[in-house]
């Protein structure tokens, strides 16, 4: 049966789990290190979900060199209190620094910071329409579908991936579970780029690492101008038609950008899916997010539209 | 201190002899392939939106190779496309073509190849392909580690990402014998390799460089760049940078008119002198010099006045 894997970004509200009918609980962030620092604040809420016979995952960002060290530390430490630890890594220099210091998980999951597709991408469509079907079937492809990879990623314990929910993977799936790796979709919100400098924080002028709380919830923004540069000065111009009708409407989380796909699970995809991951602040309420549940556990994908 | 190299983007045999002219140590270069109609294994479309070429043709490539080779300048084949696994039905004819791809630039008497995806470069490891790996920016370096990962697997050469400080790139050096690169001038404003806003993809509707948009914000309703955190120019900052331990720097833009890239890779060569022969120490006293002795009136306009200035604003780094 799916299993649901339930994360929280505003660890505050984790005492919310209780309510939710979830396997998993995830903590810290795919996106920023003061995010994922937040959870490791948790960790007496963290136990206690634990002896509710809940499972953890820590999820960690790409980290950037001045926080390289520290976030392995903490690792290790959250490894010492909690023994074996589900591990979602969205960069490969943490995923090697954690083999060098001897503290890799037996479970470790690629995140969306390393699993891409091109289908992530909101014209994806229209890049690729004038390929050849084998050639955009490849090129979709999410790209952890490539048996060089996943068997050099073994060795670092890596034995599931998470990606975005979207409607091309299936021959992706089918040959990335062949080859006996979980793959673990997060429900609706597709992550489309990651930034090292906040977009969040530099828009409402935050102090890092104090704004953690700011990005709990996302920022919904819509395409108004094009920026483009033909020749040395750039022009600011007005979307035209064409692009308007992509709907490029986006959605901001702290360093984070995201859109939503709007359709429910397509089961030629969901077949292949050992875990749907649910977002806390993607619900308006534990009512909410229960109903959205239930329809995937009851495998009424068509109808699990948020 | 070694030198510190330029490099700089060519998209033609004049735009070859351009960057030469201007001060470039090396350049980078893509050719067109067959395998697709509007992509290639470059990393961009085959044009950019106003239709510029962003390569040449193979036959080109060895006029451009030979040209390079005569002003003992190094050539590095652009094979930096980040999504190339199996085949959908797990054949491996794209990395073939991929493959092929590359050792027809070997043929071609290129230097160096460009790789953004870490599957391909454990392929051109396997099939021992013998040329040099340049590890892409889409690999998203930042930190020592994935640096090192990368050394393990035989890369010569890294391209790390904007937004790292000064204090983090001398790091990174200091902990590695790979050569690290830096982006010169131009930027973007996510980490390559972790971003689908795709712009340059012989796209046919006007998506400009998404990430620089004006976006109206649901909250407040203001309409703002409010995605755009890239840096675009360093050179007030290039005597703090070359004494990071970086050996080379990369100056963005196949998609984009030589002669605009050509004048900024002289700049650059210039003030790269200038502080060799400590003729200029300080942001201050580079600037003075420049705008003296150059006509920058559009550069201030696009560059200073809206502070796009690399290295110098972190606030918001995570």
């Amino acid at each position: 049966m799916m299993k649901i894997e339930y994360w929280f970004r505003s660890h505050q509200e984790i005492h919310t789990v209780d309510f939710i009918q979830a396997d998993i609980v995830g903590i810290g962030d795919e996106g920023c290190v003061h995010k994922f620092e937040d959870a490791i604040n948790c960790k007496d809420m963290a136990k206690k979900i634990i002896n509710k016979g809940k499972n953890i995952r820590w999820i960690t960002p790409k980290v950037a060199e001045k926080n390289i060290a520290r976030i392995v530390e903490q690792i290790a430490w959250i490894n010492e209190v909690f023994g074996s630890i589900l591990l979602t890594v969205n960069d490969f220099g943490v995923l090697f620094a954690l083999t060098k210091h001897d503290i890799l998980p037996t479970e470790v999951t690629i995140g969306r910071g390393i699993s891409r597709a091109f289908e992530d991408c909101l014209w994806w469509d229209h890049i690729l329409r004038k390929e050849d079907e084998m050639i955009r079937q490849a090129i979709l492809q999410n790209n952890m579908a490539h048996k060089l990879k996943i068997d050099f990623l073994k060795r670092f314990n890596v034995t599931g991936i998470e990606c975005n929910q979207l409607e091309n993977q299936a021959s992706a799936f089918r040959n990335i579970s062949g080859a006996g790796w979980k793959i673990s979709m997060h429900y609706d919100f597709i992550a489309m780029a990651f930034s090292r400098a906040c977009q969040t924080a530099k828009y409402f002028n935050d102090l890092i690492p104090e704004c953690t709380d700011r990005c709990n919830k996302k920022l919904k923004i819509e395409m108004d101008e094009i920026w483009t540069r033909n020749g040395m000065a750039p022009v600011e111009k007005s979307v035209s038609e064409n692009l308007k009708a992509l709907k490029p409407t986006f959605f901001l989380q702290g360093n984070m950008l995201l859109r939503k796909s709007g359709r429910g699970l397509n089961s030629e995809v969901s077949q292949y899916l050992d875990t749907v991951i649910l977002h806390h602040n993607q619900f308006k309420d534990v009512d909410h997010a229960t109903r959205v549940i239930n329809k995937i556990r009851d495998g009424d994908y068509a109808k699990s539209k948020n | 201190m070694p030198k510190v190299k330029i490099k700089a983007p060519v998209n033609s045999i004049q735009s070859a002899k351009s960057q030469i002219s201007a001060g470039a140590d090396e350049i980078y270069v893509g050719y067109t392939s067959d395998t697709m109609n509007k992509l290639c294994f470059t990393g961009r479309g085959k044009s950019s939106f106003y239709n510029h070429k962003t390569h040449v043709d193979f036959s080109d490539l060895e006029k451009i190779t030979k040209v390079a080779h005569d002003n003992n300048v190094n050539v590095e084949l652009a094979a930096n496309m980040p999504m190339i696994g199996d085949d959908p039905d797990g054949g491996a004819r794209i990395q073939s073509a991929y493959l092929d791809y590359v050792l027809r630039g070997k043929d071609a008497g290129i230097d160096r190849v460009i790789v953004g995806d870490i599957g391909n470069i454990i392929l051109l490891k396997t099939v021992d392909v013998r040329i040099p790996i340049t590890a892409s920016v889409f690999l998203a370096t930042i930190n020592q580690y994935q640096v090192k990962l990368l050394e393990e697997l035989g890369v010569e050469k890294v391209v790390l990402p904007h937004h790292l400080t000064i204090d983090e790139i001398a790091s990174i050096c200091k902990s590695t014998t790979l050569s690290v690169e830096v982006f010169a001038h131009l930027g973007c404003s996510f980490l390559e390799g972790t971003c689908s806003m795709y712009h340059h993809a012989s796209e046919e509707i006007n998506f400009g460089i998404p990430c620089r948009a004006k976006f109206k914000v649901e909250n407040s309703g203001e309409s703002v760049n409010i995605l755009d955190t890239a840096e675009d120019c360093s050179l007030c900052y290039l005597g703090d940078l070359v004494k990071t331990g970086i050996e080379g720097m990369k100056i963005v833009g196949r998609e984009l008119d030589y002669k605009f890239t050509s004048s900024i890779t002289h700049l650059y060569a210039k003030v790269l002198e200038l502080l060799e022969n400590d003729d200029v120490v300080t942001p201050e006293e580079i600037k003075k010099y420049i705008f003296e002795k150059y006509n920058l009136e559009w550069w201030e306009k696009s560059f200073c006045s809206q502070n796009r200035c690399k290295y110098k604003i972190t606030d918001f780094y995570i």
